[in-house]
């Protein structure tokens, strides 16, 4: 495939799809007009997500979609109910939205969608002490969903960097992981039931229990369904006593192998620290300016330890006794503060709102394969453009394998010689993970951009999810064109899905 | 560039790392009223993508959103300061 067929004229043109005046009314019927957006202003800061595609364009005064043709602000189920009918009975698209943090594009309208922003129904429904476990919905922040569990003790052990701007029903939506997820898990090991709304306007309850088995799981068909299935409207999540002991590390590791083996039989001896933070030579560099402990040593590894006090002291003990096995040295805790002074921070003023194209893809590998692929990447990045940086790190860690972590980004330069670049790039980094037998998205989701590769990923698997969605959703008024799927008649063509 | 322009660039750009500053009321929960959003929308009227109406004037003008995140801004912006500046030297045009 000529790379250039990946671009369908990036058009400086706002495509505004507005909806008919008849229809507009009608919903204003529906809904009421307090709970409806329809102003230029308005659709036009709802046209974008953190696709960093969509910031390129939108730099040079470009949008990355079309403009939506109306804003839903619905504060209940009922309100979805009736969005839903009013969309099927008209044949008009949607696209569900949290904060639009997303950076796979998986919000953006293509086609005029309406969007149904979900942030008013941004409530804890119920805190269960006793089953350790929160029902919350799907709109709420979600740094104020754990600072409201905080208060009362917990924690949901879930803390993605983009925690203060993303919502709890979006954690779910992408399948997405926070920094604890090698202690707590990704957030499909934390839903435990969750109601929807699907497409024909029906409700779905998947009931919160421990376990069950009675069939596939329905609740982990909508986890991880970046809204082409309905709205997920409230989720039931397994929830933590908070830590009141914590303690972290700093280390110095001799080669990234080394690193690699050290997290490797931490994990496999079932220890649990709640951080493991690996960065190659060029992250670890950044990080450790200045310090004579990473002389010869050049890898830099965080950890982050909390639990009960005692327990917390064996697994330290016991996972730097792992560490020092295979040649890492303690190093001073600057590194380990600047983290945790930084860890929300997930936006760059000098690399984003610049001219630069910076972008980050984050794929799994199992720890087979894992230096062989890196290395692959790194080495194939450079050969498409020697000026690329490319940088990476380990921060999922588990016992049968890892995510690496990519930060890619382009020097200042053409746009449409970035695009060209920047999607031949992503080619790369997909198709050689895909090689290594690895997954192409540990928590970022599908969205737009990787629907291209999806079948490649799922190969058969993908014609369930087709027949999911033609069953639930027969006219693709969800969230169309995303997740891999088919477009929507006469959507635009950012022809990201097609491979 | 003028200060001014460049502040609203990086909040433009920026996911609202404040937002976990906004309330949980309901008018605070309009994505188009947050601080990028206000910014992106400036952004957009002096790239010609929009008009300078009253359409545009009242959509800039619910500033509830950029109240509540003064001083919680990551980059240490002061959103309320800057889209004052912004549309002051836009009704100047």
């Amino acid at each position: 495939m000529g790379h250039s067929e990946l671009l369908i004229e990036p058009s400086q043109d706002i495509k505004d799809i507005a909806l008919p005046p008849e229809l507009a009314k009608k919903l204003q019927g529906v809904i009421g007009q307090e709970k409806l957006l329809f102003s230029k202003p308005d659709r036009y800061a709802y046209s974008r997500d953190r696709l960093p595609y969509g910031l390129y364009r939108i730099r040079v005064g470009a949008l990355p979609g079309t403009l939506p043709s109306a804003i839903v602000l619905p504060s209940s189920t009922d309100d979805l109910v009736k969005i839903t009918q009013f969309c099927l009975a008209n044949k008009v698209a949607l696209i569900p939205y949290g904060a639009g943090s997303g950076v796979l594009g998986g919000t953006i309208p293509l086609n005029g969608e309406i969007i149904v922003d979900l942030k008013r129904m941004n409530q804890i429904i119920d805190l269960n002490e006793t089953n350790c476990t929160v029902t919350v919905q799907a709109g709420m922040n979600g740094m104020q969903f754990e600072e409201a569990l905080n208060a009362k003790g917990f924690t949901a052990g879930h803390y993605p960097q983009s925690i203060s701007m993303s919502t709890v029903g979006g954690w779910a939506a992408c399948r997405g992981a926070g920094q604890a997820s090698s202690r707590f898990g990704k957030i499909e090991d934390m839903v435990l039931g969750l109601k929807a709304v699907l497409p024909n306007g029906e409700l779905l309850e998947v009931r919160p229990v421990a376990r069950r088995s009675v069939g596939p799981s329905i609740k982990d068909i909508f986890v991880g369904s970046e809204g082409v299935l309905g709205f997920i409207t409230e989720l039931t999540l397994r929830i933590w006593k908070k830590s009141a002991h914590s303690e972290g590390c700093v280390l110095a590791f001799p080669s990234l192998q080394s690193g690699f083996d050290a997290l490797k039989e931490i994990m496999q001896s079932e220890l649990r620290p709640e951080v493991m933070r690996l960065y190659d030579e060029e992250e670890s560099r950044q990080r450790t300016e200045n310090m004579p402990e990473f002389k010869g040593k050049p890898i830099l590894c965080v950890m982050k330890f909390s639990g009960l006090k005692d327990l917390l002291e064996v697994e330290k003990k016991l996972s730097l006794e792992i560490a020092y096995k295979y040649g890492a040295s303690s190093a001073g805790l600057g590194p380990y503060q600047h983290w945790e002074k930084t860890r929300y921070q997930s936006y760059s003023t000098q690399w984003q709102t610049d001219n630069y194209y910076m972008d980050t893809i984050e794929v799994t590998s199992d720890w087979t394969n894992v230096m062989e692929m890196y290395q692959t990447i790194s080495k194939e990045i450079k050969a498409i453009y020697p000026e690329t940086y490319f940088g990476a790190h380990w921060s999922h860690i588990y016992s049968e394998g890892l995510c690496q972590y990519m930060t890619i980004r382009l020097p200042p330069m053409e746009n449409i010689n970035a695009h060209q670049l920047h999607l031949q790039l992503w080619d790369k980094i997909e198709s050689i993970c895909l090689s290594f037998g690895g997954s192409l998205a540990h928590h970022h989701g599908v969205g737009l951009l990787r629907g291209r590769w999806l079948k490649e990923e799922l190969n058969q698997g993908m014609q369930i999810l087709e027949a999911l969605k033609k069953s639930l959703d027969p006219s693709n008024l969800f969230n169309p064109g995303k997740l891999g799927l088919p477009l929507a008649k006469g959507a635009i063509g950012l022809e990201f899905n097609k491979k | 560039m003028s200060e001014t322009m460049k502040s609203l660039k990086i909040c433009a750009f920026c996911p609202n790392t404040c937002r976990s500053s906004f309330g949980a009321n309901e008018a605070l929960q309009i994505e188009s009223q947050t601080p990028s959003a206000l910014s992106f929308i400036c952004l957009a009227v002096h790239q010609g993508n929009l008009e300078w109406n009253p359409e545009t004037q009242d959509v800039l003008m619910r500033r509830d959103a950029v109240k509540s995140s003064v001083g919680k801004c990551t980059y240490g912006l002061n959103m309320t300061t800057i889209l004052d500046d912004a549309v002051r030297s836009l009704n100047l045009r």
